[in-house]
């Protein structure tokens, strides 16, 4: 189950790992865009990290909701109405049992998906985070119909999400800004792909440490 | 060549909100900050359309210069090149809402679309009515003319700002004052040139490549690359070959007239600004169009770049009624006429 503590511990694994990569994420962001991308979604993660931890939330689904509203209070910009609108997502998808398990953590991450790829107006190719996302979304709903748990739930997604970004570096941008600048991102990853895949091997680290201890 | 790192700042990551309040304590008796917004300090009279416009922040005095009479009633400033959050943009709506109401102008950027958007449905949710967004786009270096609504948005939409600021001054409804927003929209280009980068104050980081020293045209507001000039090309031939990219896109007849625009975006002398305007009114005059009125100086900066952009904006007797009508900011003032 996931409960309010470990969605807490999970919102702070996540913001300790993009913090460790916000200048690389930076630089990634600098050849076609504005060289922000670490910093800002490095304060986002440390203020929903703030809140989760303060805050007086009663389930995981609160905690996930406070953590998309921290990306669109706080840094703005495609990147923070993008993840806010993720989080909130997944927020939804944890709200729909009072004990929600690794099938509403697919379902919102699912309906995430679905979400960004129309606010942002792009799809799977575009070199945007969908290419790291989409993976993720439909290799963990494989690894929850063959009965894994939550932990190799995590571990599928982190693993997808990882290789997507990574072959976003063959792609050319068209969607978002790195899109006036196709030929200069070409063979650099998209920033916020390498975003997604942190986030989720963040999650993962954090279940298979939990799980051994 | 190498570009400047040091800049007069405390903690960069409190640049953005130190730079707000020590702009509106300079100009206490047209701004004032509301809740991280800046506002009018006297608001606009009930009923009249409200004006909003959130943007990253590092353009300035875009827009922070601009709230005042016959200006935007509010502007919510993001983060360095980053537009502001839906929450943000949603308090902006209400603190803009006089009861006539609200129109979000939207300078077309996927991250100012997408967060115009959420805070539309979230007023919505609230039960707030009567806002309407207009995005708006002028840069004919971003998409071919046949996909014109992918543009972004340049510093030609200064003339969309001042004109539709003066409509929603003098009463004009939200319909009309969309229609205006459109209207000049429609008849606008802009497109910029610039030489090297900045660094962006936070990360340190970039905008491009910083060994690149050739002078580039068709770059966006955030360092976007654009089409490489080369080294050393004089300026009158930069205004000409600039002039006729937009005349030619804009599709202006002979004797048409035209308001002339040049934005320092951000270090350029005045020395290179006048020899630029003087090769672009050339230029326009070659072509057989009048320039009507004109605009030279910082509007849409990218912090200190070296750089510039040319726009136009095709006339006519409505839209010279709306340029000429009196505007007050802390960054703009418009005597009248």
């Amino acid at each position: 189950m996931i409960d309010r503590d470990l969605a807490v511990r999970l919102v702070v694994a996540a913001s300790r790992r993009v913090d460790d990569h916000r200048e690389e994420l930076s630089r990634l962001d600098s050849v076609a865009g504005d060289g922000d991308h670490g910093v800002n979604m490095a304060a986002a993660l440390a203020e929903a990290a703030r809140r989760a931890g303060e805050d007086d939330h009663g389930s995981a689904a609160e905690v996930m909701r406070a953590t998309g509203s921290a990306f669109h209070e706080t840094v703005g910009g495609a990147a923070g109405a993008l993840f806010g609108a993720f989080f909130g997502a997944l927020a939804g998808g944890l709200s729909r049992s009072s004990a929600p398990d690794e099938s509403g953590l697919v379902a919102g991450m699912e309906k995430g998906l679905a979400r960004v790829a129309r606010i942002g107006k792009a799809g799977p190719g575009d070199k945007t985070m969908i290419d790291a996302l989409a993976p993720a979304v439909s290799e963990a709903r494989e690894a929850m119909e063959g009965d894994g748990d939550l932990a190799s739930v995590l571990a599928a997604a982190a693993r997808a999400a990882r290789e997507g970004a990574r072959a976003t570096a063959g792609m050319r941008p068209s969607a978002g800004r790195a899109r006036f600048a196709p030929d200069h991102s070409m063979g650099t990853e998209d920033p916020g792909a390498n975003t997604v895949a942190l986030i989720l091997e963040s999650w993962d680290e954090q279940l298979s440490s939990e799980v051994t201890a | 060549m190498s570009i400047r790192t040091r800049r007069f700042l405390n903690d960069p990551s409190r640049a953005v909100a130190e730079m707000l309040e020590g702009y509106v304590a300079a100009h206490a008796g047209i701004i004032s900050l509301r809740d991280g917004m800046v506002v009018r300090t006297a608001p606009k009279a009930e009923g009249k359309v409200g004006l909003v416009i959130g943007n990253g922040s590092g353009h300035e005095p875009a827009m922070i210069g601009w709230v005042g009479v016959g200006l935007f009633d509010v502007n919510v400033a993001g983060p360095i090149f980053s537009s502001p959050g839906p929450a943000a943009i949603l308090r902006g709506i209400e603190a803009a809402d006089r009861g006539g109401g609200v129109l979000l102008l939207v300078s077309s950027h996927a991250g100012d679309i997408m967060n115009a958007e959420l805070a539309i449905d979230e007023a919505e949710d609230g039960g707030i009515e009567d806002v309407e967004m207009v995005v708006l786009y002028d840069d004919v270096a971003s998409a071919p003319k046949d996909r014109i609504t992918e543009r972004r948005g340049g510093a030609g939409l200064f003339f969309v700002w001042k004109m539709v600021g003066a409509a929603a001054d003098r009463g004009d409804s939200l319909e009309t004052c969309a229609a205006v927003a459109r209207k000049v929209r429609d008849r606008t280009r802009s497109l910029s040139a610039a030489t090297g980068t900045v660094a962006h104050p936070v990360s340190g980081q970039p905008l491009g490549d910083p060994e690149d020293t050739t002078l580039s045209v068709g770059m966006g507001v955030h360092g976007e690359p654009g089409h490489r000039l080369g080294e050393d090309v004089r300026a009158d031939e930069i205004a000409s070959l600039m002039i006729d990219r937009l005349a030619d896109d804009a599709d202006l007849p002979s004797g048409a007239q035209v308001g002339l625009l040049l934005n320092n975006a951000g270090s350029l002398t005045l020395m290179e600004l006048s020899v630029l305007y003087r090769g672009a009114r050339a230029a326009l005059e070659r072509k057989g169009l009048e320039v009507v009125r004109s605009w030279m100086g910082p509007y849409a900066t990218t912090l200190d770049m070296a750089g510039f952009s040319f726009a136009i904006c095709h006339m006519d007797g409505e839209l010279i009624e709306l340029y000429d009508r009196p505007a007050r900011g802390a960054g703009f003032t418009m005597a009248g006429r």
